[in-house]
């Protein structure tokens, strides 16, 4: 997924910029850069699973930002209730994929309303804080994405925006 | 548009104040409005004011996702039929450049 990390790079690099007063250009394009992260580390891994692997970029296309917020919400919802359940489950493998679903679902709602904030409102100040803040939730979902990438869970999540 | 009927705002505060007093002294203040997210579903989003402190933490991230649980759970928003939001700002950042609305 260099393309993902390239990105997750290009915004860190981003927030670094006029470090005590950014101008708006600065903290909107780092959110925007990280949504973008999160967003093709996530369609790159769908397209992972596509056996002809010079039909993948093409295959990509077929993600929809819409589509792939509604699958996340429903992720959300289905690892929530999971893991807030009574009796509570059972700490093993199972919640602790849930546990790391549910942020990764969880970022990318965030993430892509964030996204849009940033690149169509701008009556809404952007800061470093919010443009910290959102790239290391991202970071984190880099990580929880590598825990849990093989488990079908995740996979079933990845495909869930064709539903 | 929001769907007034299904908020109580008098609850909301309160899940609000609770979840401002467990999270101190990382998170100083917190506001919110109500308004429709990009697709069009009734949201609130809330405005966290973090000590300088909070944000020099070495996992922001984790500092953050701390905190919206915490509103997630005092608040419940969902239990309004409201999505959440969260944005941030560091107590030093707004003393160089003020905004109204996280005073």
């Amino acid at each position: 997924m260099p393309y993902a990390d390239h990105l997750l790079e290009q915004a860190h690099h981003l927030a670094k910029r006029e470090r005590k007063r950014p101008r708006q250009a600065s903290p909107r394009r780092t959110v925007s850069a990280a949504y973008y992260a999160l967003f093709h580390l996530l369609i790159s891994e769908a397209a992972r699973n596509w056996k002809r692997v010079d039909q993948r970029a093409l295959l990509a296309r077929f993600f929809e930002h819409g589509k792939m917020r509604t699958a996340s919400d429903r992720q959300r919802g289905e690892c929530q209730r999971f893991i807030s359940a009574i009796p509570p489950p059972v700490p093993g493998p199972e919640f602790e994929c849930m546990r790391h679903l549910h942020r990764v679902a969880n970022a990318f709602i965030q993430a892509q309303q964030q996204r849009h904030t940033a690149d169509y409102d701008n009556a809404t100040q952007r800061t470093r804080a919010d443009a910290l803040t959102l790239i290391s939730k991202v970071a984190l979902v880099f990580e929880s994405w590598r825990v849990v990438r093989d488990e079908p869970a995740a996979q079933a999540y990845l495909i869930s925006p064709s539903n | 548009m929001i769907a007034s009927g299904r908020v109580n705002e008098a609850q909301i505060a309160a899940g609000v104040e609770r979840a401002r007093a467990a999270l101190a002294p990382d998170v100083i203040r917190i506001r919110y409005t109500f308004a429709d997210d990009w697709t069009g579903d009734p949201s609130i989003f809330f405005r966290i004011v973090l000590s300088d402190d909070a944000s020099r933490k070495a996992r922001l991230g984790e500092t953050a996702e701390r905190v919206e649980g915490v509103i997630r759970n005092e608040v419940d928003p969902e239990e309004f039929g409201l999505h959440s939001y969260f944005n941030y700002r560091i107590v030093s950042e707004l003393a160089e450049l003020p905004e109204p609305a996280w005073a």
